[in-house]
């Protein structure tokens, strides 16, 4: 009899663990797996899943009350209201938490910034001009990863016509294909071919133009004035790195990292 | 009447009056949903044992699995917010209190795949108080 209570007492623990087991909490929105049909939940407020977010790790924060999403939420297929930031900056939409979204350049969040924080708001963007505490700086070298994640993914990212303003002092995001380095001399050298190409500047001679991928560059006559922040001129197109159908899902990533 | 009579009456007035206030309550939200084009159906009593011991009504909005439950004060009904996440099943869901009132959503048939439903369920209950 007493065997019989022990068996049945440690089904009963095994049952419970399940049951506790089954349900995953979020905080708010968030993207949907693809291995759940993909797309996006709009749920604003505390919620479970039967399934597990993907990419915990850059993709969230582990929040009381779930997992918090702090990405872009466009690529994922959110159509409601958004706002426009540049680089890195404070988030504030998961109460108290001091947390941070690491997305290099333009990118999307649901969320504006509350009227008190360090935002100046330049060309419908919004750039963070405050400090960047210690909190930031160490855990940069995990949450940067996020870039792995968004880098691939095609879509419309926000339009920034204007240069950062002088308070900003975050990352200043550069086109990165083709890269195109020019060492030379005095800062005013440019191999400028499409708008939005990544320019890197050396220090001395010989003036030379090094292409890093195999597309062909085209070089314009045209000398522009490279300044100290490039400037992106126009809407960023990233376009995806195919595997050919074969889909691998987020175990490439896993890889990648 | 004496001076206790009158006590008397007046506190059973005032209880009959509080009891409506819970189903007034109960009703504003159901015709708000009603409103919103929500399709709610009819709640139903249920045991509210289970739930933390609230006054607990069942029904759907919208094709989503809702229990309603009332409670004595805002604090009991935050507290069983837990035990309303362990009524939601192999499911997406919600437990939500609002003051005296806690919600518990359900999609158990799959009918909110993207949360829409389920979050304007909880806008129009957030905002009937």
């Amino acid at each position: 009899m007493k065997r019989t209570l022990l068996l049945l007492a440690i089904a009963s623990f095994f049952v419970a663990a399940r049951a506790d087991a089954k349900h995953f909490r979020f905080q708010g929105m968030h993207p949907i797996p693809e291995s759940q049909g993909g797309g996006f939940c709009y749920i604003e407020t505390p919620h479970v899943h039967i399934y597990e977010p993907a990419r915990p790790d850059v993709l969230y924060r582990n929040e009381p009350d779930g997992y918090a999403f702090v990405g872009d939420p466009v690529p994922y297929g959110y159509d409601g209201p958004k706002y426009s930031y540049y680089g890195h900056h404070p988030i504030y939409v998961y109460g108290d938490a001091e947390e941070y979204c690491y997305l290099d350049g333009p990118h999307y969040h649901w969320f504006a910034p509350p009227p008190q924080a360090r935002y100046r708001l330049k060309g419908g963007v919004y750039f963070y001009t405050g400090p960047f505490p210690s909190v930031y700086v160490e855990a940069k070298p995990r949450y940067t990863r996020i870039n792995t994640v968004y880098r691939p993914l095609r879509y419309s990212r926000p339009v920034v016509i204007e240069a950062p303003p002088p308070e900003y002092t975050g990352p200043v995001f550069v086109e990165d294909r083709p890269t195109v380095v020019v060492p030379s001399g005095p800062p005013m050298v440019h191999a400028g071919v499409q708008a939005g190409f990544s320019v890197q500047i050396g220090t001395p001679p010989p003036p030379a133009v090094i292409v890093h991928e195999e597309r062909p560059v085209y070089v314009q006559e045209r000398p522009v004035i490279v300044r100290e922040r490039p400037v992106i001129v126009r809407e960023r197109e990233v376009y995806v790195k195919h595997d050919r159908g074969k889909h691998r899902g987020w175990k490439k990533w896993e890889d990648e990292d | 009447m004496g001076r206790r009579g009158l006590v008397i009456l007046f506190a059973a007035v005032l209880a009959g009056a509080c009891g409506k206030s819970d189903d007034a309550q109960a009703q504003a939200i159901v015709a708000a949903w009603q409103k919103a084009g929500l399709e709610p159906s009819a709640l139903e009593p249920i045991d509210g044992k289970p739930f933390d011991d609230g006054k607990c009504r069942t029904g759907s909005v919208g094709g989503i699995d809702v229990t309603m439950c009332e409670y004595k004060d805002a604090d009991a009904a935050k507290r069983a917010e837990a035990v309303g996440l362990t009524k939601i099943g192999d499911a997406t869901g919600v437990a939500r209190a609002e003051g005296r009132v806690m919600l518990v959503l359900a999609d158990r048939r799959g009918h909110d795949p993207n949360g829409r439903t389920i979050n304007r369920i909880l806008k129009v209950f957030s905002e009937t108080k």
